[in-house]
């Protein structure tokens, strides 16, 4: 799984969001979770999914009148349209400017690629000018960092008395929470950190769980990536970091996570 | 010349009234276009003020409101021409404006929709948009300024350079065949398909207008001379040179010229051969059925069948 491409792939210094269903049930609700976070927070958001998930069938329970869905709107601007200098204005690094509808008498350009829009500062600047885009590359940055505690999702599983946690995501999760209950039924304190969002990625959370434990395993299909990040989350912690990977497309069984955890606890 | 100076009959126009093709640019600037403080990021004597200028008149002979126009578009030395109007814009990545604006017009189909795209950006990596856009015959306006080259990246050779001419990357002569933009779009199942060129500004501004006006996938392909990175190095350094070129080389099409006489793969060796010819003028035109409307018929036909009807 690309995790790191979905942070790094774009070109140009900017930030991801991307989030992680590890169910097909949880697939449709975390779309609909990627839209309104896309919307309000004027960003592309990654469904990061892979293979195993994208082919499985399962029967899942969504609502009958998708209407109900509640669905966010993006920043819109109130001002009058003379006043508007553009979808890109913001005065706080952490601003997300409102954006025009095209045909609502608001001029918009949209910018996707390098030509820098007016955006900095005091608002009232025109031009294409180097300081517009220092702020406006460190703005995309901030409108997402400040927000972490809106977009970070995670789920804990028996982490309180754990002395080896799982960090898991995507489909791999469901072998995590598998293993766990085994462990626990040999005697082996085991808990799950299952990360739902995976950019920004959730340091806090990880050290908030994991600082104190004896072992963390990340089972993740490819060669440990979110494994690294673990790792850098933890520098100031004695606990072993390890991976169970695969790379040939097929689930990594339950047994495989228990086998590493009996490994590294020896 | 008479083609010229013919009165527009273009849809869209007020009954009754034909607006003056010489209203004053002053005039047209003020509704239509919104300038740059300082100085404009085209070339002296590029043929995109030209364009510009041209597509300003026919928005002021269909009388289009310009809050209701939208355009999106990929990179090139074109892409600025958007930010110069009123009108909002999305600039999308390279060769993406077909993309793009098909998006836009799904969801807001009440806008006129147009893309100005660069023969580089729209026929090379955005090839297989366009084709696509205009098979689904959906009802967007994709003007095509064709300058022989890259040239916001300084004069590569693109798809539509002519065979045999000298680029910054074909410095011994181009050594592929140059697509023909119409016979392309024709191909692909385009239903209006036009050509023009800036050395004909009355015939481009009507030509621009029918296209806009025309309900289904509209192409334009504008001749825009680039004599800075193009003509320089084929024997026409002066803007100019390259007008009077798009002059003596261009015909109007009429019933005289067969068909397949209309169209060609252009041969310009700037001391050898040269088979370079220019049929202007709607070279297609076949009413078909519009996305958006079969769209919408669909939606109230499967919404009339319920939740749980498949609407078949």
């Amino acid at each position: 799984m690309e995790v790191m491409q979905a942070r790094y792939g774009p070109n140009g210094e900017c930030p991801a969001v991307a989030i992680s269903p590890s169910t097909v049930e949880e697939a449709f609700w975390l779309t609909v979770k990627a839209v309104n976070l896309s919307e309000t927070l004027r960003t592309v958001v990654i469904v990061l999914s892979e293979g195993l998930l994208g082919l499985q069938r399962a029967v899942v329970d969504v609502p009958d009148d998708y209407s109900t869905i509640e669905l966010e709107e993006r920043p819109r601007p109130t001002m009058a349209p003379t006043e508007y200098n553009g979808a890109y204005i913001a005065n706080q690094l952490t601003d997300v400017p409102p954006i025009a509808d095209f045909g609502s008498g608001y001029k918009s350009i949209i910018n996707t690629v390098g030509i820098q829009p007016p955006g900095g500062g005091d608002g009232s600047i025109h031009g294409l000018r180097l300081d517009n885009q220092e702020f406006t590359i460190r703005r995309l940055h901030e409108k997402i960092l400040s927000r972490q505690d809106e977009i970070i999702m995670t789920e804990r599983h028996q982490v309180e008395d754990a002395e080896v946690i799982y960090v898991a995501f995507g489909t791999q999760a469901q072998s995590a929470l598998a293993a766990m209950q085994q462990a626990r039924a040999r005697g082996i304190k085991a808990g799950v950190l299952r990360l739902i969002t995976i950019w920004p990625f959730p340091e806090e959370v990880v050290r908030e769980c994991c600082a104190n434990v004896r072992a963390v395993v990340v089972p993740e299909m490819n060669l440990g990536q979110v494994r690294l990040l673990v790792v850098n989350a933890l520098t100031d912690s004695e606990a072993a970091v390890v991976g169970v990977n695969h790379v040939d497309s097929t689930f990594i069984e339950p047994g495989e996570i228990l086998a590493k955890t009996e490994e590294v606890l020896q | 010349m008479s083609a010229e100076i013919e009165a527009p009959t273009t849809a869209g126009t007020k009954p009754g009234r034909k607006p003056d093709p010489m209203t004053p640019l002053d005039e047209l600037v003020a509704r239509y276009a919104d300038l740059p403080d300082k100085s404009f990021r085209y070339c002296p004597g590029c043929g995109l003020g030209m364009a510009q200028s041209a597509l300003m008149r026919a928005f002021h002979r269909l009388q289009l409101d310009i809050n209701q126009v939208a355009s999106a578009g990929g990179s090139g030395c074109y892409s600025i021409m958007a930010h110069y109007f009123q009108s909002s814009h999305v600039h999308g990545s390279h060769g993406r404006g077909c993309a793009v604006a098909t998006g836009m017009k799904l969801a807001r189909p009440e806008l006129t929709v147009l893309t100005l795209q660069g023969d580089g950006d729209l026929l090379a990596i955005g090839g297989n948009h366009f084709i696509h856009a205009a098979r689904r015959n959906i009802d967007i306006t994709v003007i095509c300024f064709n300058n022989f080259g890259f040239g916001d990246t300084g004069g590569q050779l693109a798809p539509t350079t002519p065979r045999g001419s000298l680029t910054k990357t074909s410095p011994f002569g181009m050594p592929e065949e140059a697509f023909d933009p119409c016979k392309l779009a024709i191909g692909a199942g385009a239903s209006f398909v036009a050509r023009s060129t800036v050395a004909h500004p009355v015939h481009l501004t009507k030509t621009l207008a029918e296209a806009i006006a025309w309900k289904g996938f509209a192409f334009v392909e504008v001749l825009q001379h680039c004599h800075v990175l193009w003509g320089r190095r084929n024997g026409m350094p002066e803007a100019m040179d390259m007008l009077n070129f798009y002059r003596e080389k261009s015909a109007f099409n009429s019933a005289d010229i067969p068909p397949d006489e209309r169209f060609g793969s252009a041969v310009y060796e700037p001391d050898g051969d040269q088979d370079i010819s220019f049929v202007l003028g709607v070279l297609h035109k076949q009413e078909r059925p519009e996305l958006t409307e079969e769209l919408a018929k669909m939606r109230q036909r499967v919404m009339a069948a319920g939740a749980d009807g498949d609407g078949a």
